[in-house]
């Protein structure tokens, strides 16, 4: 049986830490958050609002298309906004939980011509 | 009523800010820099300086901005800036006028890129509006909180003067105390493609503004000009706004000191200029220091508005063609009262903008 | 006035359509996309002419134009003979986007430069100027959702500045896969026919078309023995200077431009008989300007969004809507907010239900921005035709 949800064949925590990493380096390189390292990012800072990362309305439909791209995953009208996308904690996990490649796109792609 | 230019903000191929525009128009030509497209053709033209946009200072605040709504932030906060104004200004009193020939192609390019590659059911947001027209302005109102009127105008020909038409309009009928009033355009690969194509490329580099050619050549340039316009004047005042037009020309009831002519390779037949010769004192022409730009006239009234303040005429940095006109042809400290620009329509209209000494 | 829309080709068949409280939302015909969203097309427009280079955007301008000129009384020769400005907004039109042209530069490296050349002609004002041979101020307004409504207040201002005798002024645009597919990506696109104000609401539907109304100064009227019926008694234009995408949280720009063109009018609030909101139908949109509207002029105001119709037409909206303000004050009527059937608790104001009377000279038209710009146009019954 196809194992989705991890088909990379990584320890689950050190499966969450990659694409905790990825995640970060994606949003600074793709929201454009100059003053920011991709390091620097709290695992459960806050992604939106006035705290922690500060991102806004617009990010968050940027997001929803990175996760598109990146992993596979199509973000309902309803899931907009909720826990998903409380933190980096929250969204890694359901990266992994239900992305067809959790280290992204072209990991998958790479893997496919092995 | 005739507004003051209290404020200055430049960001173009002369650099950023005024110091740069001073030093520019004091060393006189220079080179354009010559690119390679991706099918090895050359093309000669007047980008902005690399690192003309870095500047951390706004933060945050234009993180996601393009490269034409950079340009506009950063002049139009320079010229906020350097009008100098009190603190506890009611921003509700402030307007914006934005305007540009082109807008926003290079963003609006990569969203059709984006619905090429990704499909048009998988575009980024971002891209979308940034390629709005009004994204610039956008950034501009919210960067600097003004919350009076905000407007941009996108068009060829003349943008920028019907926008000190309004800007006045604002300031006379009391709706504003003051107005940032600029215009923006860039270059981008597809422009480049464009003026490749429809555009003739001069073989030294040189833009020949008193050739009055027919079928001119042009080195494509871009940039951002603001200013900030008042109804009463400040100590760093530029100049008054005295009177603007874009109709069928008529000559200015005095000649005026110096006589700016925007020739810069735009238009198909550029010898209709030849029809100005006969107003002004002395003449000039700063299109080969900023390059060919249907909406250049802010860059070029920028030079206009700089030697009206610093009593000063530069020398018009290419000559050639001119050998009977009165030109300004060595930079020297002069008692300037008026400064007169005219840029020519194809439909044969003119726009002219007459600037007096501030005081 | 003139007005080309989905509801109609003139005004006598939009008020048709709103007497009837119908809207034809259909499937996408114009173009290619992916997305199955309903749209608000102008069926039966033909678009077929050699001037224009089959330019849909210019040709509904000149379509509503054309009607508005018949409307005022205003012929080619009274045209020539005065001091004509024309202030059109749009957007689509006014930018250089043509698939088409981008595709074969991205695959070939080369492209037809027709598509160059159309945009170089003339924006959208020049090429009606143009049209009708008349040497005019012309004026292309690119402030997003409110361009239309921005060109009509910039004509108001050239006429009280003594510049213009007459203006041509209002909106156009086509219906464009570029916004089609950028609003859907911001999840703005709503996936069934639009329910501005409703509790339901899930955004907007796009639709094209174009909005003119003929702005002329009262001295040149009188000298012509024409009396118009109703006039532009105020406009008032304010920034959010908020965000890109999303409007102020309190309206702050709307508010400041209502009480601006309240004021310019000399207009108290309890005297506008109703409003027709920008009403895009998007959660945000709806919900701040219904608070703000309320917050005004009071919970009970008669209020409605013609998007409901027409869809949201961008860079025409601002056009068409001050034509519907007219129209409604003319004819006495306003018909349903169509769309709208259950209320949304965090918003004061109810929209119209059902075909209404009002009564009242003076009556609003609001446009809100992408970017944050606000503008609201005031019109009203000119004092020989309230009596």
């Amino acid at each position: 049986m196809h194992n989705n949800m991890n088909n990379t064949n990584l320890p689950k925590e050190e499966l969450l830490q990659k694409v905790r990493a990825q995640l970060k380096e994606l949003l600074v390189s793709h929201l454009a958050l100059e003053d920011i390292k991709p390091e620097e990012i709290g695992d459960d800072e806050p992604i939106f609002g006035d705290q922690g990362l500060g991102l806004d309305s617009l990010d968050a439909v940027e997001i929803v298309v990175l996760l598109q791209r990146n992993y596979g995953l199509n973000i309902k009208e309803t899931e907009k906004g909720t826990e998903i996308f409380r933190s980096i904690n929250a969204l890694a996990n359901y990266i992994v939980e239900n992305s067809p490649h959790p280290l992204g796109a072209e990991s998958a792609a790479a893997e496919e011509e092995k | 009523m005739t507004p003051f230019l209290n404020g200055l903000g430049i960001v173009a191929a002369t650099g950023r800010g005024i110091n740069s525009l001073r030093s520019a128009l004091q060393s006189g030509w220079r080179p354009p820099v010559t690119i390679t497209l991706p099918d090895k053709c050359e093309l000669p033209v007047y980008p902005l300086p690399s690192g003309a946009l870095e500047d951390k200072s706004l933060g945050r605040k234009v993180r996601r901005s393009d490269r034409l709504s950079k340009m506009a932030v950063f002049a139009a906060a320079d010229a906020l800036d350097d009008a100098q104004l009190p603190p506890d200004l009611d921003r509700r009193r402030i307007g914006l006028i934005v305007t540009s020939a082109f807008g926003s192609h290079t963003t609006t390019f990569q969203f059709l890129d984006e619905i090429l590659t990704y499909g048009d059911a998988a575009v980024s947001p971002t891209v979308f509006s940034h390629s709005v027209q009004n994204a610039a302005a956008a950034y501009v109102a919210s960067t600097l909180d003004l919350q009076g009127p905000t407007l941009t105008l996108t068009q060829v020909h003349f943008a920028f003067h019907h926008a000190l038409l309004l800007a006045r309009q604002w300031l006379a009928t009391g709706q504003c105390d003051h107005v940032l009033v600029g215009g923006m355009d860039e270059l981008g690969s597809v422009m480049h493609f464009i003026c490749r194509s429809l555009l003739r490329s001069p073989m030294d580099g040189k833009l020949r503004p008193f050739a009055f050619a027919k079928y001119p050549a042009a080195i494509p340039g871009e940039g951002s000009a603001f200013f900030l316009l008042s109804g009463t004047p400040q100590p760093g005042s530029y100049a008054r706004l005295e009177e603007i037009t874009t109709a069928p020309w008529s000559a200015p009831a005095k000649a005026p000191d110096l006589h700016i002519l925007e020739a810069d390779g735009t238009l198909a037949d550029e010898s209709g200029y030849a029809n100005f010769t006969s107003v002004g004192a002395q003449f000039a022409a700063y299109a080969p220091l900023f390059g060919s730009m249907p909406g250049g006239t802010p860059l070029q009234a920028a030079a206009a508005a700089l030697m009206l303040k610093e009593l000063v005429c530069f020398a018009t940095p290419v000559t050639d063609g001119a050998s009977a006109l009165p030109l300004c042809r060595a930079t020297a400290p002069q008692p300037l009262a008026s400064v007169h620009l005219t840029r020519l329509h194809c439909n044969g209209t003119a726009g002219q903008i007459q600037l007096l000494a501030p005081f | 006035m003139g007005a080309v829309s989905a509801p109609g080709l003139t005004t006598s068949e939009a008020l048709a359509s709103f007497r009837a409280a119908r809207r034809e939302p259909g499937r996408l015909t114009l173009f290619e996309s992916s997305l199955d969203l309903p749209v608000f097309e102008v069926a039966r427009f033909d678009a077929a002419h050699p001037y224009s280079d089959g330019v849909r955007t210019l040709e509904l301008a000149l379509h509503a134009v054309r009607e508005a000129l018949t409307d005022a009384a205003l012929d080619s020769g009274a045209l020539s003979s005065a001091r004509v400005g024309v202030c059109l907004g749009t957007t689509v039109a006014s930018q250089l986007n043509d698939l088409a042209f981008y595709r074969s530069y991205k695959t070939t490296g080369s492209a037809p430069m027709a598509p160059v050349r159309r945009y170089l002609k003339g924006n959208l004002a020049d090429a009606v100027a143009a049209h009708f041979g008349i040497q005019a101020l012309t004026v292309t307004v690119t402030n997003a959702c409110s361009s239309g409504a921005d060109a009509i207040a910039i004509g108001a201002q050239w006429i009280n500045a003594g510049l213009c005798d007459l203006v041509l002024a209002g909106g156009a645009d086509e219906l464009n896969l570029v916004p089609l597919s950028g609003f859907h990506a911001l999840g703005l696109g709503c996936p069934f026919p639009c329910t501005p104000f409703d509790k339901h609401r899930q955004g907007l539907n796009l639709g094209e078309g174009a909005g003119i109304v003929v702005l002329e100064a009262p001295a040149h009227a009188v000298a012509r023995g024409h009396t118009p019926a109703l006039a532009l008694y105020g406009h008032g234009t304010a920034c959010d200077a908020h965000h890109l995408t999303a409007p102020h949280p309190e309206g702050r720009g709307l508010r400041a431009a209502l009480y601006q063109a309240l004021a310019l009018a000399g207009v108290r609030p309890e005297e506008i008989a109703f409003v027709n909101a920008h009403g895009t139908g998007t959660q945000e949109n709806d919900l701040i300007e219904g608070n703000t509207l309320a917050a005004i002029f009071g919970p009970s105001l008669p209020v409605l969004s013609t998007k409901g119709y027409t869809g949201h037409t961008l860079g025409a909206a601002g056009g068409l809507e001050a034509v519907f303000t007219g129209l409604a004050l003319r004819e006495g009527w306003l018909p349903p907010s169509i769309g709208f059937s259950e209320q949304d608790e965090r918003i004061p104001i109810t929209p119209l239900r059902e075909h209404t009377e009002i009564h009242g000279r003076f009556a609003l038209s609001t446009s809100l921005a992408f970017g944050g710009n606000n503008t609201a146009l005031l019109l009203g019954f000119t004092k020989g035709a309230a009596q």
